[in-house]
């Protein structure tokens, strides 16, 4: 019995390492998790989610209504994503719904025993007192992670349950959405610690796991009933089992790995079509050109793999539109005009109590940030836009002409690629209604990402040395054979940078068409991409380095990072008395001033000039991160919530008394 | 079994049976407490205005802090002195900016606490305009305060005033 359990335990998390990064994560992204709304998009998932539980793909009802929306009926149900098709209304990211249906299921079996805030509450502590466990054994203080880890568990609880308000089960589905969210990003930080574990030591892996999950806007999404989270665990598990299947000596286990690696291209699509094309696309180009062997007995399992994954997809599609090749996506959009079957009740029974559709929650939280809505638009959705996402030349075409829209933006609209990436601001694309600069850029929002300008020189260094091994003069008609033996004998780690490469530069181009875009707040798009982009980081010798030679004064300076200097900017920004808007500003402009120096210290640190202190690496990596971790906790607890509506009731507690909007 | 083992194992089951204890089983048992309430009874009640005192400037719109590049509108408070407040009568104070096609409303809700200090301040929060907005040099505004009581039919109107709204920065 126990054997299973830790074989499964070790397949999924591989080491203690990951699983105490797990557990951590859970820990950390549940403090933000609150029963509100920050999108409209969140009222189409979450109303799907409730027809699901009922054994359905439609939404008949709106269960969860925006109280922003005036109009009675169908009209309450008319938010960004919601389409119609033979006077049925349907939803979107169906495979995210079914990933957390079981969640659901679990939810409901909790309440009908138990009250659920409590459980809630006690799961929590519980994944915590489970954390202290898994970090006692690591530094061999098993005993006393325990002890220490039960009497903390204990405390928290008896101080959760004393300061516990009711929880209404009408929050079940909502929460179930949730709950499979943040599970996916916890996977973000075990996938990327194995991964960057596998190429150089556990330690630098543990950093880039607790990074990605501490420090990146993962954890912003994690919370929220948003696809983000959830495709970007895909895109990360498909990079793990890509370098996996260059990484082993067997070729059995790397063909197996190789189609592995496929089988999250079907389940991304499923959740959000284009996102799975767009990881596809970068597993078609980079895979091929990279593997030890194409033989059809290779290619079988592949094929086989990426089509098994995209059954369900299909299957999705054809029961909605008829058509396998059609998604939710692409039906009309609902105005709240058409006609449409709906339910004659609005209630459904989430277990003893359920107050129903009625009890009406808080609508959008009082920030009053809920206007937006994803880019798919109406206007996207245009007749020529099905027609040609639904044949495979045409496909193809429509990708392409994406990419040179991308591609032309970023030679005549610069301004703009600086938007997105550097500095937000105020952009009145960006603020479309509400007015309050409440968007980050890339690098306001994840500023360690600002490591990358080292690449160049890294890269300069690798061309050289191609440059000096290459033979020139060969002749063009052998080009495609010595590229593709160049890429065979591409290493692992080699081809999986080529894999990043390929799949950040389609997701950038793919949406840099719509961006800057109102309601992204931490460019929303682009986070599959982000744990990708931490991952080019940490192939930096000069970023492994500081945290693996010097990881007291990075730990030293994060935690006082986050617990002085976070006390000192919440009591800055209260005595400011800053707007929202200004407070997310005063972010931005925190992370691009600890990112400058860092970025710094990485490029000289890289071109080996001299070699700088690590301690001094550290100290700028664990301000960056302090800031960011800071950011994600005050967004989730303050900016953009009641804190009323907190799931943790003492992280509710805490953060009523903050008060910050 | 080892100590530790039972130590966690005791943690868990305390966690297991205060929850079900709480849950809908075991009934007369309830760890959690209602939600705080946030309104009573808003708009029922009366109340008599004395005065209604505007400041003649203090209206501006200015930058916004830390890049944030919006311009914000600062407001002086608007004194309502009040007496005889029964209920929960509730006082909107609307400041109505025509030419940005804006109207900003903070709504309060008047209880003992107005009462006894014989009025109160009103004041309308921090709140954003597009950076176009502060093209110009000023604007012309109006403030208006309403009352809504079971005094009469609806709501009435028991100031209504022109100010100036300065654009700084």
């Amino acid at each position: 019995m126990s054997t299973i359990v830790d074989r499964l335990l070790w397949t999924l998390f591989g080491d203690r390492v990951g699983l105490a990064i797990f557990l951590g994560a859970l820990v950390f992204f549940a403090m933000t998790w609150r029963t509100n709304f920050l999108l409209n998009d969140n009222f189409t998932i979450t109303n799907t989610m409730v027809g699901l539980s009922e054994g359905h793909l439609y939404i008949d009802r709106a269960f969860y209504k925006s109280t922003e929306v005036p109009t009675g009926g169908a009209g309450t149900l008319a938010s960004p994503g919601t389409t119609v098709h033979d006077g049925r209304l349907y939803g979107e990211n169906y495979g995210q719904l079914f990933l957390a249906l079981p969640l659901l299921f679990g939810l409901k079996a909790l309440a009908a025993v138990a009250d659920l805030r409590i459980a809630v509450a006690g799961i929590w502590c519980l994944l915590f007192l489970g954390f202290c466990v898994q970090v006692g054994t690591i530094f061999d203080r098993r005993r006393f992670g325990i002890l220490a880890g039960c009497g903390a568990a204990l405390a928290l609880f008896v101080v959760n349950v004393a300061v516990a308000p009711d929880l209404d089960v009408y929050w079940i589905a909502f929460m179930s959405l949730h709950s499979g969210s943040m599970v996916a990003a916890g996977f973000v930080g075990v996938l990327l610690h194995r991964l960057v574990g596998g190429m150089y030591s556990r330690r630098a892996g543990a950093f880039a796991g607790s990074i990605a999950v501490l420090a990146t806007p993962v954890g912003f999404w994690a919370a929220i009933p948003m696809r983000h989270a959830t495709t970007a665990v895909m895109a990360m598990a498909s990079m793990y089992w890509f370098y996996r299947s260059r990484s082993t000596d067997s070729a059995a286990w790397a063909t197996r790995f190789r189609a592995l690696a496929y089988a999250p291209v079907g389940l991304t699509a499923w959740i959000f079509s284009p996102e799975g094309l767009i990881l596809l696309v970068a597993l078609v180009v980079v895979d091929p050109l990279t593997a030890r062997s194409n033989a059809p007995r290779r290619l079988l399992p592949v094929g086989a793999v990426l089509a098994l994954s995209l059954v369900p997809f299909f299957l999705t599609n054809l029961i909605v539109s008829g058509n396998p090749l059609r998604p939710p996506l692409l039906l009309d959009g609902f105005t709240g005009q058409q006609t449409v079957e709906l339910a004659e009740s609005a209630d459904v029974n989430f277990g003893d109590g359920s107050s129903g559709g009625d009890a009406g929650g808080p609508g959008p939280d009082d920030g009053g940030s809920a206007g937006g809505g994803d880019g798919s638009g109406s206007g996207e959705r245009t007749e020529a836009f099905v027609a040609a996402a639904t044949s495979v030349p045409s496909l193809v075409a429509l990708f392409l002409s994406k990419i040179a829209e991308a591609l032309g933006i970023f030679v005549t609209q610069p301004e703009r690629v600086y938007h997105t990436f550097v500095r937000t601001g105020f952009v009145d694309r960006a603020t479309l209604g509400n007015g309050e600069p409440i968007n980050l850029a890339l690098l306001e929002a994840m500023p360690v990402a600002g490591v990358l300008v080292a690449l160049p020189f890294v890269a300069v260094d690798r061309f050289r040395t191609v440059i000096a091994a290459g033979t020139p003069t060969a002749s063009v008609r052998s080009l495609p054979r010595r590229i593709r033996a160049a890429g065979r004998d591409l290493s692992p780690e080699r081809s999986t940078d080529l894999f990043a490469v390929a799949y950040v530069t389609f997701l950038v181009l793919s949406y840099m068409p719509t961006l800057p875009l109102h309601a992204q707040y931490t460019v929303r798009y682009l986070v599959p991409g982000m744990p990708i982009v931490l991952y080019g980081a940490f192939r930096m010798a000069a970023v492994r380095r500081p945290l693996v030679s010097a990881t007291d004064a990075f730990v030293w300076t994060y935690a006082g990072g986050l617990l002085i200097g976070g006390q000192v900017a919440v009591a800055y920004l209260a005595f400011v008395t800053a707007t929202m808007g200004e407070m997310v500003q005063f972010h931005a402009l925190l992370s691009l001033a600890l990112a400058a120096p860092l970025a710094v210290w990485v490029v000289v640190s890289t071109t080996e000039r001299f070699e700088p202190d690590p301690r001094g690496g550290a100290v700028l990596f664990g301000l960056v991160a302090a800031a960011t971790t800071l950011f994600l906790l005050l967004a989730g607890t303050q900016y953009f919530t009641s804190p009323r509506d907190l799931v943790i009731p003492v992280v509710r507690t805490v953060a009523r008394e903050v008060s910050l909007v | 079994m080892n100590p530790e083992r039972g130590a966690v194992y005791g943690v868990a089951l305390v966690m297991v049976l205060a929850s079900v204890a709480s849950g809908p089983l075991v009934s007369g048992a309830d760890l959690t407490h209602e939600p705080e309430a946030l309104a009573l009874d808003p708009g029922n009640g009366s109340v008599t205005v004395t005065s209604v005192e505007v400041p003649d400037d203090g209206f501006r719109l200015e930058r916004g802090k830390f890049g944030s590049d919006a311009y914000y509108l600062e407001s002086p408070p608007v004194r309502v002195n009040v007496k005889d407040v029964e209920g929960q009568p509730l006082v909107n104070y609307k400041l109505r900016i025509v030419e940005a096609n804006v109207t900003n409303l903070r709504i309060y809700f008047l209880g003992e606490e107005e009462e006894e200090a014989g009025g109160l301040d009103l004041k309308i929060p921090r709140s954003s305009f597009e950076p176009s907005d502060g093209d110009k040099d000023s604007y012309e505004a109006e403030v208006i305060v309403v009352v809504r009581d079971n005094k009469g039919d609806g709501p009435r109107i028991v100031h209504r005033e022109n100010v100036t709204v300065e654009v700084v920065g």
